[in-house]
């Protein structure tokens, strides 16, 4: 409900409200009234009674015909009093029983007070005895006295009834100025709750925006119109506080604007000196040909044909009246839009050098996308030329040389596996015939040879086997690493323990103990690996030989930062200063009779880890051992490794 | 198994003397032929050249051959055998000093029915062409009777 029809309301239900208590309030004033009215009534109607009760009794004593006139009189008076009286008070007695029965005795005593008059009067003409009437004459003073009596009843109803119309009066006179004084009170509240304090808050609020709070808001869940108002405040902020921070907006954007006005001269000064110093000769021209910007060194290539004259605004044909046609069909079709680059345009000089020059030719575009015009760049590259000539050269020369290293090799390998090969084959053979014919003869001939010759006999046969293992061994070296490389992981430790077992397989009767550190796993090619465990172990297990308590340790430790695969034994050992001769081939650092062998394990050893791309030492002292360390390079930091 | 042949193509001499020696002394009495190079070995298989009379149905029961040969090598030898029809499945032994991979692979890729390695030593040698001898002539069933 607005403001509006609450105050309508209010207004309505004040009228209606005072109204009724106005009404009230007559209406008891009304009633206070008529009962003032009714006691003067009351009171001339007792003082006619008590003039009646004096004129009878005068009339009584005297019987004059004064006083019966005179007694008439008031009776009559009496008995119109009471017919006014009757009628007046009629509507206000209606509900009053006690004062109806009281009127009544009155109406009744005074009908019997006229007839006994009446009857008194009509005996004054004819003689009557005098005791009948002087009962009469006793009845009529007793109804007149009881008049009197009954009148005065009635006084006294009519009396309490003016006190009590006077209180009524009163009690409404009180709860009229009650009503008007809570009346006030309401309207004031309702004044004040609907339109002093919303006006208040928008008075605060004011103040608070002009103060410059613009993020104020009054948020009011008010209805009615201070409600729209605060509402309509708030949207009205809104809109300040937009415009206010668009307006801010703006001012940045113009600021903005400015510094990108300003950033474009100068990136344009900055274009302008690039375009004008670059190193290259390069011009701008318009749809027309008319140059529009120019590089310095394009003016310095040109100055033979067209001097030191100014050329921008010129036409480019005009300043060139000799410019071959195919150049005019090129700048023909780079203005319909094509890109035509001339990467090697070779060019001799007047003073007969030889130039080359890569040209471009290519549109440039206005911002609607409209071919304003093209752009020429002529970049000298006969020093690039050059350069590139004598990279190809060297290149050239470099493969020819390594292509001559390649085959050189390649027919070094070929020979030496040619020659593994023969050596296989051919070298055999005669040992084969050596070894066969001493034994041919030992056996055929043994009876008639003495003893002497059986022993060089078997001397030969000795010879020819031992060369033969030589042979053997030289071609394991030869062969140890041949063929492509493979990266596989290898389980080390099963191998080495494969191994350590092959041996004692071999000679259970040897009592060696052996400790392989679990989970060594390296990536190489198995085979060569294997080749490299077997040649180690059995080293270990053959220089143990003389060695109580033998023991072989296969482990990794780190050294100088590379991981080192190890193989060590507590046997012979050797001695340090023949430590570069272990891994030449055929070269041993023991007798024959001491440990055989025919010196090509740890040769073949040492080519294949440097075939892996690794290094092998030997470590030991004499009777003291000897540990062998070697390194695997990870695969990938041999990635680059080939056969 | 008298009457079964060996064929032997060896151009050593010496491996030549010892082998008939082994064979002699093991009391191996078949017909042992020798051919000296492997030009030769064909022609007498396939009874051509200075063996053109010969039977062509009388095959050896065994060639034991060898792989370097003069003229043409075992295993060019082998290769024209086996694409022959009549010698496709004659049993071949390679026997060489060669312990070549590559030798071995080449010989069984051409259809060499055994490969066995000449020992060094003379014991051994004996012994081995010996076993040979007697597995190829009563051991093994021919694949033509």
């Amino acid at each position: 409900m607005n403001l509006r029809s609450r105050t309508h309301l209010v207004a309505m239900m004040t009228l209606l409200i005072v109204a009724v208590l106005c009404s009230v309030f007559l209406f008891v004033r009304l009633q206070k009234t008529q009962v003032e009215r009714e006691i003067v009534r009351v009171d001339t109607l007792m003082a006619d009674a008590i003039q009646f009760r004096g004129t009878l009794s005068d009339y009584l004593l005297h019987r004059e015909t004064r006083p019966r006139l005179q007694a008439e009189a008031k009776l009559s008076d009496l008995h119109h009093l009471l017919g006014d009286q009757m009628q007046l008070t009629v509507a206000h007695l209606l509900h009053d029983a006690q004062s109806m029965v009281l009127w009544d005795e009155v109406s009744r005593l005074l009908a019997e007070c006229e007839t006994l008059f009446a009857d008194l009067s009509s005996r004054e003409a004819t003689p009557a005895p005098r005791e009948q009437e002087q009962r009469t004459a006793d009845l009529l003073l007793l109804s007149s006295e009881s008049l009197i009596l009954t009148i005065g009843q009635i006084h006294r109803l009519v009396v309490s009834d003016l006190l009590e119309a006077h209180s009524y009066e009163e009690m409404t006179l009180w709860t009229l100025l009650a009503g008007l004084g809570g009346l006030g009170i309401s309207l004031f509240l309702l004044l004040r709750k609907g339109v002093l304090v919303p006006l208040q808050q928008l008075h605060e609020a004011a103040i608070l925006v002009a103060a410059g709070q613009w993020d104020f808001r009054l948020h009011s869940r008010r209805r009615g119109e201070f409600g729209q108002l605060a509402n309509a405040f708030d949207h009205m902020l809104d809109q300040i506080q937009e415009t206010t921070v668009s307006r801010a907006r703006l001012e940045a954007e113009i600021r903005e604007h400015q510094q990108a006005e300003a950033d474009l001269r100068a990136s344009e000064e900055s274009l302008r000196l690039l375009f004008e110093y670059t190193p290259v000769a390069l011009a701008m021209f318009d749809r027309e040909m008319r140059y529009i910007a120019v590089s310095r060194r394009w003016i310095d290539d040109n100055r033979p044909f067209i001097g030191d004259q100014e050329i921008i605004g010129r036409s480019h044909y005009d300043l060139l009246p000799e410019l071959p046609d195919h150049w005019k069909a090129v700048h023909r079709r780079a203005l319909e839009g094509d890109t035509i680059q001339i990467d090697e345009d070779q060019l001799t000089r007047i003073d007969g050098t030889v130039q080359w020059l890569r040209r471009v030719v290519l549109p440039w575009y206005k911002d609607n996308g409209v071919i304003g015009g093209i752009v020429i760049f002529v970049d000298d590259i006969t020093a690039r030329q050059q350069a590139e000539a004598e990279v190809h050269r060297l290149n050239t020369e470099l493969e020819e040389r390594v292509g001559q290293r390649t085959a050189e090799l390649v027919a070094a390998n070929q020979e030496l596996d040619s020659f593994a090969y023969a050596v296989s084959h051919d070298l055999r053979a005669p040992l084969r015939a050596m070894s066969g014919f001493s034994q041919a003869l030992l056996e055929d001939y043994g009876e008639r040879l003495d003893g002497e010759a059986k022993i060089y006999l078997d001397q030969i046969i000795i010879a020819s086997r031992h060369m033969s293992e030589l042979v053997d061994g030289l071609l394991t070296l030869s062969r140890s690493t041949r063929g492509e490389l493979r990266r596989d992981l290898v389980d080390l430790t099963a191998l080495a323990e494969r191994l350590l077992m092959d041996q004692a397989t071999v000679e259970p009767e040897r009592p060696v103990s052996w400790q392989v550190e679990p989970g060594l796993c390296v990536r190489g090619d198995p085979v060569m690996l294997e080749v490299v465990m077997r040649n180690l172990i059995e080293n270990a297990w053959k220089y143990t030989a003389k060695t109580p308590n033998a023991t072989i340790r296969v482990y990794s430790e780190n050294k100088e930062g590379q991981r080192c695969y190890c193989v060590a034994d507590n046997g012979a050992g050797f001695d340090m200063n023949h430590a570069n001769r272990l891994f030449k081939a055929f070269q041993r650092l023991h007798r024959q009779d001491e440990f055989p062998g025919i010196g090509i394990g740890l040769a073949t050893v040492q080519r294949i880890i440097h075939r892996h791309g690794g290094a092998i030492r030997a470590e030991g002292a004499p009777g003291h051992g000897a540990t062998f360390r070697f390194t695997l390079p990870t695969a990938e930091t041999t990635s680059k490794e080939t056969k | 198994m008298k009457n079964k042949t060996i064929l032997v193509v060896e151009d050593n001499p010496q491996d030549e003397m010892l082998m008939l020696r082994a064979l002699r002394k093991a009391n191996v009495a078949n017909r042992i032929e020798i051919v000296r190079d492997g030009q030769q070995a064909l022609d007498y298989l396939f009874c051509e050249g200075e063996f053109a009379g010969r039977d062509p149905k009388d095959l050896p029961a065994v060639v034991a051959l060898d792989i370097g040969l003069p003229r043409l090598s075992g295993l060019e030898v082998l290769e024209r055998l086996r694409a022959e029809p009549r010698t496709a499945v004659l049993p071949v032994v390679i026997l060489t000093s060669s312990d070549e991979e590559r030798d071995r692979l080449k010989s069984y890729q051409n259809g060499a029915n055994s490969f066995v390695r000449k020992p060094v030593a003379f014991a051994e040698f004996a012994e081995t062409v010996v076993r040979l001898g007697f597995y190829w002539l009563a051991t093994n069933d021919p694949p033509i009777d």
